[in-house]
Protein backbone atom coordinates (compact mmCIF):
# COMPACT_ATOMS: atom_id res chain seq x y z
CA UNK A 1 0.00 0.00 0.00
CA UNK A 2 1.23 3.46 -0.83
CA UNK A 3 1.67 5.51 2.28
CA UNK A 4 1.65 9.22 2.40
CA UNK A 5 4.87 10.26 4.04
CA UNK A 6 5.76 13.77 4.99
CA UNK A 7 8.17 13.83 2.07
CA UNK A 8 5.42 13.11 -0.48
CA UNK A 9 3.16 15.71 1.00
CA UNK A 10 6.00 18.18 0.74
CA UNK A 11 6.35 17.44 -2.96
CA UNK A 12 2.60 17.85 -3.60
CA UNK A 13 2.37 21.26 -1.96
CA UNK A 14 4.61 23.21 -4.41
CA UNK A 15 2.69 21.52 -7.24
CA UNK A 16 -0.63 22.72 -5.80
CA UNK A 17 0.82 26.19 -5.40
CA UNK A 18 2.07 26.16 -9.00
CA UNK A 19 -1.33 25.03 -10.29
CA UNK A 20 -3.07 27.73 -8.26
CA UNK A 21 -0.78 30.29 -9.85
CA UNK A 22 -1.43 28.84 -13.31
CA UNK A 23 -5.18 29.05 -12.67
CA UNK A 24 -4.86 32.62 -11.45
CA UNK A 25 -2.98 33.57 -14.63
CA UNK A 26 -5.66 31.92 -16.82
CA UNK A 27 -8.48 33.55 -14.84
CA UNK A 28 -6.71 36.90 -15.07
CA UNK A 29 -6.51 36.60 -18.85
CA UNK A 30 -10.21 35.65 -18.95
CA UNK A 31 -11.11 38.61 -16.76
CA UNK A 32 -9.11 40.98 -18.94
CA UNK A 33 -11.20 39.77 -21.89
CA UNK A 34 -8.35 40.00 -24.39
CA UNK A 35 -9.29 36.74 -26.12
CA UNK A 36 -5.83 35.14 -25.97
CA UNK A 37 -7.37 31.89 -24.74
CA UNK A 38 -9.93 31.69 -27.56
CA UNK A 39 -7.92 29.17 -29.68
CA UNK A 40 -7.38 26.88 -26.65
CA UNK A 41 -11.02 27.16 -25.65
CA UNK A 42 -12.17 26.49 -29.20
CA UNK A 43 -9.99 23.37 -29.49
CA UNK A 44 -11.10 22.01 -26.11
CA UNK A 45 -14.75 22.83 -26.84
CA UNK A 46 -14.57 20.83 -30.08
CA UNK A 47 -13.38 17.80 -28.12
CA UNK A 48 -16.32 17.92 -25.70
CA UNK A 49 -19.00 18.08 -28.43
CA UNK A 50 -19.68 14.30 -28.19
CA UNK A 51 -20.31 14.71 -24.45
CA UNK A 52 -22.88 17.42 -25.17
CA UNK A 53 -24.67 15.19 -27.67
CA UNK A 54 -24.70 12.21 -25.30
CA UNK A 55 -25.96 14.38 -22.43
CA UNK A 56 -28.80 15.57 -24.65
CA UNK A 57 -29.67 12.01 -25.68
CA UNK A 58 -32.35 11.28 -23.03
CA UNK A 59 -34.23 14.36 -24.18
CA UNK A 60 -33.81 13.58 -27.89
CA UNK A 61 -34.67 9.93 -27.23
CA UNK A 62 -37.95 10.81 -25.55
CA UNK A 63 -38.94 13.04 -28.45
CA UNK A 64 -37.99 10.33 -30.97
CA UNK A 65 -39.98 7.65 -29.12
CA UNK A 66 -43.05 9.90 -28.92
CA UNK A 67 -42.74 10.63 -32.66
CA UNK A 68 -42.37 6.95 -33.48
CA UNK A 69 -45.52 5.97 -31.64
CA UNK A 70 -47.61 8.83 -33.00
CA UNK A 71 -50.74 7.46 -34.58
CA UNK A 72 -51.63 8.15 -38.17
CA UNK A 73 -54.74 10.06 -37.11
CA UNK A 74 -52.70 12.27 -34.81
CA UNK A 75 -50.13 13.00 -37.53
CA UNK A 76 -52.88 13.83 -40.01
CA UNK A 77 -54.54 16.15 -37.51
CA UNK A 78 -51.20 17.84 -36.89
CA UNK A 79 -50.61 18.15 -40.63
CA UNK A 80 -54.00 19.80 -41.14
CA UNK A 81 -53.27 22.19 -38.29
CA UNK A 82 -49.87 23.07 -39.79
CA UNK A 83 -51.41 23.60 -43.24
CA UNK A 84 -53.96 25.94 -41.72
CA UNK A 85 -51.21 27.91 -39.99
CA UNK A 86 -49.15 28.00 -43.16
CA UNK A 87 -52.10 29.48 -45.06
CA UNK A 88 -52.60 32.18 -42.42
CA UNK A 89 -48.89 32.99 -42.38
CA UNK A 90 -48.72 33.15 -46.18
CA UNK A 91 -51.59 35.62 -46.21
CA UNK A 92 -49.79 37.62 -43.53
CA UNK A 93 -46.52 37.51 -45.51
CA UNK A 94 -48.28 38.78 -48.62
CA UNK A 95 -49.59 41.73 -46.63
CA UNK A 96 -46.13 42.38 -45.16
CA UNK A 97 -44.58 42.22 -48.66
CA UNK A 98 -46.93 44.98 -49.77
CA UNK A 99 -46.05 47.06 -46.72
CA UNK A 100 -42.35 46.35 -47.31
CA UNK A 101 -42.45 47.65 -50.86
CA UNK A 102 -44.38 50.69 -49.72
CA UNK A 103 -41.82 51.24 -46.98
CA UNK A 104 -38.98 50.89 -49.52
CA UNK A 105 -40.58 53.53 -51.75
CA UNK A 106 -40.96 55.89 -48.79
CA UNK A 107 -37.35 55.30 -47.83
CA UNK A 108 -36.31 56.18 -51.37
CA UNK A 109 -38.13 59.48 -50.95
CA UNK A 110 -36.03 60.13 -47.87
CA UNK A 111 -32.86 59.12 -49.76
CA UNK A 112 -32.25 56.18 -47.41
CA UNK A 113 -31.07 52.87 -48.72
CA UNK A 114 -33.54 50.02 -48.87
CA UNK A 115 -33.36 47.59 -45.98
CA UNK A 116 -32.37 44.11 -47.18
CA UNK A 117 -33.70 41.00 -45.48
CA UNK A 118 -31.34 39.35 -42.99
CA UNK A 119 -29.59 36.12 -43.90
CA UNK A 120 -30.63 33.52 -41.35
CA UNK A 121 -29.55 29.98 -40.52
CA UNK A 122 -31.62 27.38 -38.67
CA UNK A 123 -29.82 25.87 -35.66
CA UNK A 124 -30.90 23.24 -33.19
CA UNK A 125 -30.36 23.40 -29.45
CA UNK A 126 -28.09 20.63 -28.14
CA UNK A 127 -27.25 21.67 -24.59
CA UNK A 128 -28.34 24.01 -21.84
CA UNK A 129 -26.01 25.47 -19.23
CA UNK A 130 -26.97 23.70 -16.03
CA UNK A 131 -25.73 26.45 -13.72
CA UNK A 132 -28.94 28.14 -12.52
CA UNK A 133 -27.21 31.53 -12.34
CA UNK A 134 -26.43 31.44 -16.08
CA UNK A 135 -28.83 31.55 -19.02
CA UNK A 136 -26.91 29.97 -21.86
CA UNK A 137 -27.51 27.33 -24.50
CA UNK A 138 -25.37 25.49 -27.07
CA UNK A 139 -26.59 25.11 -30.66
CA UNK A 140 -25.41 22.70 -33.34
CA UNK A 141 -24.05 25.24 -35.87
CA UNK A 142 -20.55 26.68 -35.72
CA UNK A 143 -17.95 28.64 -37.64
CA UNK A 144 -18.07 25.99 -40.39
CA UNK A 145 -21.63 27.16 -41.14
CA UNK A 146 -20.71 30.84 -40.98
CA UNK A 147 -21.66 31.50 -37.38
CA UNK A 148 -19.49 34.10 -35.65
CA UNK A 149 -19.31 35.66 -32.21
CA UNK A 150 -21.69 38.59 -31.85
CA UNK A 151 -24.40 37.36 -34.21
CA UNK A 152 -27.97 37.69 -33.02
CA UNK A 153 -30.14 34.64 -32.39
CA UNK A 154 -33.93 34.77 -32.73
CA UNK A 155 -36.82 32.33 -32.60
CA UNK A 156 -40.38 32.56 -33.87
CA UNK A 157 -41.33 34.74 -30.89
CA UNK A 158 -38.52 37.27 -31.04
CA UNK A 159 -34.95 37.95 -29.90
CA UNK A 160 -33.43 34.91 -28.19
CA UNK A 161 -29.85 35.97 -27.45
CA UNK A 162 -26.46 36.37 -29.07
CA UNK A 163 -23.54 34.11 -29.97
CA UNK A 164 -20.75 34.49 -27.41
CA UNK A 165 -18.50 31.61 -28.42
CA UNK A 166 -18.18 29.73 -31.70
CA UNK A 167 -16.32 26.48 -32.33
CA UNK A 168 -16.21 24.83 -35.77
CA UNK A 169 -19.36 22.77 -35.10
CA UNK A 170 -21.19 24.32 -32.16
CA UNK A 171 -21.77 27.74 -30.70
CA UNK A 172 -22.76 29.07 -27.35
CA UNK A 173 -25.64 31.52 -27.11
CA UNK A 174 -26.11 33.93 -24.21
CA UNK A 175 -29.85 34.43 -23.67
CA UNK A 176 -31.44 37.87 -23.32
CA UNK A 177 -32.43 36.98 -19.74
CA UNK A 178 -28.85 36.37 -18.56
CA UNK A 179 -27.78 38.94 -15.95
CA UNK A 180 -24.77 39.78 -18.12
CA UNK A 181 -26.91 40.53 -21.18
CA UNK A 182 -28.27 43.91 -22.27
CA UNK A 183 -29.93 44.91 -25.50
CA UNK A 184 -30.87 48.37 -26.84
CA UNK A 185 -34.64 48.49 -27.46
CA UNK A 186 -37.41 50.89 -28.28
CA UNK A 187 -41.07 50.85 -27.31
CA UNK A 188 -43.23 50.52 -30.42
CA UNK A 189 -46.07 52.76 -29.15
CA UNK A 190 -44.03 55.74 -27.95
CA UNK A 191 -40.63 55.24 -29.66
CA UNK A 192 -38.92 55.58 -26.26
CA UNK A 193 -35.41 54.18 -26.55
CA UNK A 194 -33.82 52.36 -23.63
CA UNK A 195 -31.76 49.33 -22.69
CA UNK A 196 -33.32 46.04 -21.58
CA UNK A 197 -31.17 44.02 -19.20
CA UNK A 198 -31.59 40.40 -18.23
CA UNK A 199 -32.27 39.63 -14.61
CA UNK A 200 -31.39 35.92 -14.42
CA UNK A 201 -34.01 34.15 -12.35
CA UNK A 202 -35.44 37.40 -11.04
CA UNK A 203 -37.33 40.16 -12.86
CA UNK A 204 -35.81 41.62 -16.03
CA UNK A 205 -35.51 45.41 -15.89
CA UNK A 206 -35.40 48.33 -18.31
CA UNK A 207 -32.46 50.58 -17.43
CA UNK A 208 -32.84 54.21 -16.32
CA UNK A 209 -36.49 54.90 -17.06
CA UNK A 210 -37.38 58.22 -15.45
CA UNK A 211 -40.79 58.45 -13.78
CA UNK A 212 -42.04 60.82 -16.48
CA UNK A 213 -41.12 58.60 -19.45
CA UNK A 214 -44.02 57.63 -21.69
CA UNK A 215 -44.07 53.90 -21.14
CA UNK A 216 -47.05 51.72 -20.19
CA UNK A 217 -47.75 48.15 -19.18
CA UNK A 218 -48.18 46.01 -22.29
CA UNK A 219 -45.92 48.16 -24.51
CA UNK A 220 -44.14 46.05 -27.10
CA UNK A 221 -40.33 46.36 -27.06
CA UNK A 222 -38.37 45.83 -30.28
CA UNK A 223 -34.63 45.84 -30.86
CA UNK A 224 -33.57 49.34 -31.87
CA UNK A 225 -30.42 48.27 -33.71
CA UNK A 226 -28.47 50.99 -31.93
CA UNK A 227 -25.82 48.64 -30.52
CA UNK A 228 -25.10 47.50 -34.12
CA UNK A 229 -25.24 43.94 -32.83
CA UNK A 230 -28.94 43.14 -33.07
CA UNK A 231 -30.79 43.90 -36.30
CA UNK A 232 -33.52 46.51 -36.08
CA UNK A 233 -37.12 45.63 -35.45
CA UNK A 234 -37.21 42.18 -33.88
CA UNK A 235 -39.59 41.92 -30.91
CA UNK A 236 -37.89 41.40 -27.55
CA UNK A 237 -40.82 41.31 -25.16
CA UNK A 238 -43.52 43.35 -23.49
CA UNK A 239 -43.52 45.65 -20.47
CA UNK A 240 -44.87 43.65 -17.57
CA UNK A 241 -45.08 46.10 -14.68
CA UNK A 242 -44.14 49.66 -13.79
CA UNK A 243 -43.39 50.71 -10.24
CA UNK A 244 -42.90 54.46 -10.22
CA UNK A 245 -42.28 56.01 -6.84
CA UNK A 246 -42.35 59.85 -7.11
CA UNK A 247 -39.58 60.01 -4.51
CA UNK A 248 -37.22 58.08 -6.78
CA UNK A 249 -35.66 59.50 -9.95
CA UNK A 250 -36.14 56.25 -11.86
CA UNK A 251 -39.08 53.90 -12.22
CA UNK A 252 -38.72 50.14 -11.84
CA UNK A 253 -39.93 48.77 -15.17
CA UNK A 254 -39.93 45.01 -15.73
CA UNK A 255 -40.32 43.19 -19.04
CA UNK A 256 -41.00 39.61 -20.06
CA UNK A 257 -39.32 38.02 -23.10
CA UNK A 258 -41.55 37.09 -26.03
CA UNK A 259 -39.22 34.36 -27.32
CA UNK A 260 -39.93 30.87 -25.94
CA UNK A 261 -36.56 30.78 -24.16
CA UNK A 262 -37.18 27.52 -22.30
CA UNK A 263 -39.17 25.73 -25.00
CA UNK A 264 -37.73 26.49 -28.44
CA UNK A 265 -35.59 23.70 -29.87
CA UNK A 266 -35.04 25.40 -33.20
CA UNK A 267 -33.63 28.90 -33.37
CA UNK A 268 -32.45 31.20 -36.17
CA UNK A 269 -28.94 32.64 -36.22
CA UNK A 270 -28.96 35.98 -38.03
CA UNK A 271 -25.75 35.53 -40.02
CA UNK A 272 -24.83 38.26 -42.39
CA UNK A 273 -26.50 41.61 -42.23
CA UNK A 274 -26.45 42.81 -45.81
CA UNK A 275 -27.78 46.18 -44.67
CA UNK A 276 -24.96 46.73 -42.19
CA UNK A 277 -23.74 50.05 -43.58
CA UNK A 278 -27.28 51.22 -44.08
CA UNK A 279 -28.04 50.57 -40.45
CA UNK A 280 -25.15 52.75 -39.34
CA UNK A 281 -26.56 55.58 -41.42
CA UNK A 282 -30.01 54.80 -40.06
CA UNK A 283 -28.67 54.88 -36.48
CA UNK A 284 -27.12 58.26 -37.07
CA UNK A 285 -30.36 59.67 -38.43
CA UNK A 286 -32.27 58.06 -35.57
CA UNK A 287 -30.00 59.73 -33.06
CA UNK A 288 -30.34 63.14 -34.60
CA UNK A 289 -34.10 62.62 -34.74
CA UNK A 290 -34.23 61.57 -31.06
CA UNK B 1 -2.53 -7.87 -21.66
CA UNK B 2 -3.64 -4.64 -20.04
CA UNK B 3 -1.47 -1.90 -21.54
CA UNK B 4 -3.16 1.00 -19.79
CA UNK B 5 -3.35 -1.00 -16.55
CA UNK B 6 -6.98 -0.02 -16.22
CA UNK B 7 -6.29 3.68 -16.66
CA UNK B 8 -9.13 3.92 -19.15
CA UNK B 9 -11.52 3.41 -16.24
CA UNK B 10 -10.40 6.75 -14.80
CA UNK B 11 -10.96 8.43 -18.18
CA UNK B 12 -14.38 6.79 -18.57
CA UNK B 13 -15.42 7.87 -15.07
CA UNK B 14 -14.45 11.45 -15.91
CA UNK B 15 -16.44 11.39 -19.15
CA UNK B 16 -19.36 10.01 -17.12
CA UNK B 17 -18.99 12.90 -14.67
CA UNK B 18 -18.97 15.33 -17.61
CA UNK B 19 -22.17 13.86 -19.02
CA UNK B 20 -23.88 14.02 -15.63
CA UNK B 21 -22.66 17.59 -15.21
CA UNK B 22 -24.55 18.79 -18.29
CA UNK B 23 -27.34 16.18 -18.70
CA UNK B 24 -30.72 17.83 -18.99
CA UNK B 25 -33.44 16.90 -16.58
CA UNK B 26 -36.61 17.30 -18.62
CA UNK B 27 -39.15 17.05 -15.82
CA UNK B 28 -39.03 18.41 -12.30
CA UNK B 29 -39.28 21.84 -10.74
CA UNK B 30 -36.76 24.59 -11.55
CA UNK B 31 -35.21 24.71 -8.08
CA UNK B 32 -33.89 21.19 -8.63
CA UNK B 33 -31.12 22.77 -10.73
CA UNK B 34 -29.57 24.22 -7.55
CA UNK B 35 -29.03 20.71 -6.21
CA UNK B 36 -27.03 19.16 -9.03
CA UNK B 37 -24.10 17.33 -7.38
CA UNK B 38 -20.59 18.37 -8.37
CA UNK B 39 -19.84 14.99 -9.96
CA UNK B 40 -16.34 15.99 -11.03
CA UNK B 41 -15.32 16.74 -7.45
CA UNK B 42 -16.83 13.49 -6.12
CA UNK B 43 -15.09 11.38 -8.80
CA UNK B 44 -11.74 13.17 -8.52
CA UNK B 45 -11.78 12.99 -4.72
CA UNK B 46 -12.39 9.25 -4.92
CA UNK B 47 -9.52 8.67 -7.37
CA UNK B 48 -7.22 10.92 -5.37
CA UNK B 49 -7.79 8.71 -2.33
CA UNK B 50 -8.16 5.29 -3.96
CA UNK B 51 -5.51 5.52 -6.68
CA UNK B 52 -3.12 8.24 -5.48
CA UNK B 53 -0.30 7.04 -7.72
CA UNK B 54 -2.51 7.42 -10.83
CA UNK B 55 -4.39 10.64 -10.11
CA UNK B 56 -2.84 13.75 -8.63
CA UNK B 57 -3.38 17.49 -8.66
CA UNK B 58 -1.71 17.83 -12.07
CA UNK B 59 -4.00 15.40 -13.91
CA UNK B 60 -6.99 16.81 -12.02
CA UNK B 61 -6.08 20.31 -13.15
CA UNK B 62 -5.85 19.26 -16.80
CA UNK B 63 -9.19 17.41 -16.56
CA UNK B 64 -10.63 20.60 -15.08
CA UNK B 65 -9.93 22.48 -18.33
CA UNK B 66 -12.35 20.18 -20.17
CA UNK B 67 -15.03 20.75 -17.53
CA UNK B 68 -14.51 24.50 -17.88
CA UNK B 69 -15.19 24.57 -21.60
CA UNK B 70 -18.09 22.14 -21.15
CA UNK B 71 -19.95 24.40 -18.73
CA UNK B 72 -18.57 27.59 -20.34
CA UNK B 73 -16.90 28.66 -17.13
CA UNK B 74 -13.67 30.66 -17.01
CA UNK B 75 -10.67 28.46 -17.93
CA UNK B 76 -8.68 27.25 -14.93
CA UNK B 77 -11.47 27.46 -12.36
CA UNK B 78 -12.59 23.82 -12.23
CA UNK B 79 -8.94 22.83 -12.58
CA UNK B 80 -7.92 24.38 -9.30
CA UNK B 81 -11.07 23.04 -7.58
CA UNK B 82 -10.30 19.47 -8.71
CA UNK B 83 -6.60 19.82 -7.85
CA UNK B 84 -7.66 20.90 -4.36
CA UNK B 85 -10.04 17.92 -4.10
CA UNK B 86 -7.26 15.45 -4.96
CA UNK B 87 -4.92 17.22 -2.55
CA UNK B 88 -7.42 16.81 0.31
CA UNK B 89 -7.95 13.19 -0.74
CA UNK B 90 -4.20 12.55 -0.59
CA UNK B 91 -3.99 14.15 2.85
CA UNK B 92 -6.84 12.02 4.18
CA UNK B 93 -5.97 8.90 2.19
CA UNK B 94 -4.85 6.80 5.15
CA UNK B 95 -7.45 8.09 7.57
CA UNK B 96 -10.27 7.54 5.07
CA UNK B 97 -9.53 3.81 5.20
CA UNK B 98 -10.54 3.70 8.86
CA UNK B 99 -13.51 6.00 8.48
CA UNK B 100 -17.10 4.80 8.30
CA UNK B 101 -19.25 5.98 5.38
CA UNK B 102 -20.72 8.74 7.54
CA UNK B 103 -17.24 10.03 8.46
CA UNK B 104 -16.11 9.87 4.82
CA UNK B 105 -19.20 11.82 3.79
CA UNK B 106 -18.40 14.41 6.45
CA UNK B 107 -14.92 14.88 4.94
CA UNK B 108 -16.46 15.18 1.46
CA UNK B 109 -19.04 17.66 2.79
CA UNK B 110 -16.39 20.00 4.18
CA UNK B 111 -14.18 19.59 1.10
CA UNK B 112 -17.12 20.20 -1.27
CA UNK B 113 -18.18 23.27 0.73
CA UNK B 114 -14.68 24.74 0.41
CA UNK B 115 -14.62 23.95 -3.31
CA UNK B 116 -18.03 25.56 -3.94
CA UNK B 117 -17.10 28.63 -1.89
CA UNK B 118 -13.85 28.94 -3.85
CA UNK B 119 -15.75 28.54 -7.12
CA UNK B 120 -18.51 31.05 -6.34
CA UNK B 121 -16.10 33.61 -4.89
CA UNK B 122 -13.96 33.43 -8.03
CA UNK B 123 -17.08 33.74 -10.21
CA UNK B 124 -18.05 36.81 -8.19
CA UNK B 125 -14.76 38.39 -9.27
CA UNK B 126 -15.59 37.37 -12.84
CA UNK B 127 -18.80 39.47 -12.64
CA UNK B 128 -21.27 36.63 -12.11
CA UNK B 129 -24.01 36.97 -9.55
CA UNK B 130 -23.68 35.54 -6.04
CA UNK B 131 -26.03 32.81 -4.95
CA UNK B 132 -25.97 31.08 -1.58
CA UNK B 133 -28.04 28.18 -2.87
CA UNK B 134 -25.42 27.52 -5.54
CA UNK B 135 -22.95 26.91 -2.71
CA UNK B 136 -25.19 24.95 -0.35
CA UNK B 137 -27.09 22.80 -2.87
CA UNK B 138 -24.16 21.10 -4.65
CA UNK B 139 -22.24 20.77 -1.35
CA UNK B 140 -24.95 18.67 0.30
CA UNK B 141 -25.78 16.58 -2.77
CA UNK B 142 -22.10 15.91 -3.54
CA UNK B 143 -21.65 14.46 -0.04
CA UNK B 144 -24.83 12.42 -0.47
CA UNK B 145 -23.82 10.87 -3.82
CA UNK B 146 -20.23 10.22 -2.74
CA UNK B 147 -20.86 6.71 -1.28
CA UNK B 148 -22.59 5.73 -4.53
CA UNK B 149 -19.65 7.02 -6.61
CA UNK B 150 -17.16 5.28 -4.30
CA UNK B 151 -18.99 1.93 -4.36
CA UNK B 152 -19.40 2.00 -8.14
CA UNK B 153 -15.83 3.04 -8.97
CA UNK B 154 -14.41 0.70 -6.29
CA UNK B 155 -16.22 -2.30 -7.73
CA UNK B 156 -15.22 -1.35 -11.29
CA UNK B 157 -11.56 -0.89 -10.29
CA UNK B 158 -11.41 -4.38 -8.81
CA UNK B 159 -13.02 -5.80 -11.95
CA UNK B 160 -10.63 -4.16 -14.43
CA UNK B 161 -7.62 -4.65 -12.10
CA UNK B 162 -6.67 -0.99 -12.06
CA UNK B 163 -3.02 -0.78 -11.15
CA UNK B 164 -2.22 1.61 -8.34
CA UNK B 165 -5.67 1.03 -6.88
CA UNK B 166 -5.36 0.77 -3.13
CA UNK B 167 -8.66 -0.94 -2.44
CA UNK B 168 -12.24 0.09 -1.79
CA UNK B 169 -12.26 2.62 0.98
CA UNK B 170 -14.91 0.89 3.04
CA UNK B 171 -12.59 -2.02 3.83
CA UNK B 172 -10.20 -1.66 6.74
CA UNK B 173 -6.83 -3.13 5.69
Amino acid sequence: MVTLSGARQAEVRPLLLGLTLASCVLLGIEKAGVGWLQPVRSALATSVIPVQYVADFPHRGTVAVVDFFSTRVRLMRRNTELERRLLLLEAETARIDALQSENDRLRELFNSRTRLPDDVLIAELIAVNTDPTRQEIVVDKGTADGVAVGQAVIDSGGVFGQVVEATPFTSRVLLVTDPMHSIPVEAVRSDVRTIASGGGQGPHLLDNISVTTDIAVGDMLVSSGLGRRFPFGYPLGVVESIDSDPAQPYAQVTWVPSAALDRSRLVLVVRGQPGGEERVANDASAETAG
Amino acid sequence: MNPLQGGWLIAVSLVGAMILAVARVGAGPDWLAWFRPDWAVAVMFYWGAAAPSRVGPMSAWIAGLFFDVLVAGPLGLTGICLAFATYVAKRFEERLRFYSWIQQMAVVLVMAALVQLMKRTTLLFMDAEWSTWAVLGPTVTTALVYPLVALLLGAASVRVRLSGFTGPLDRVP
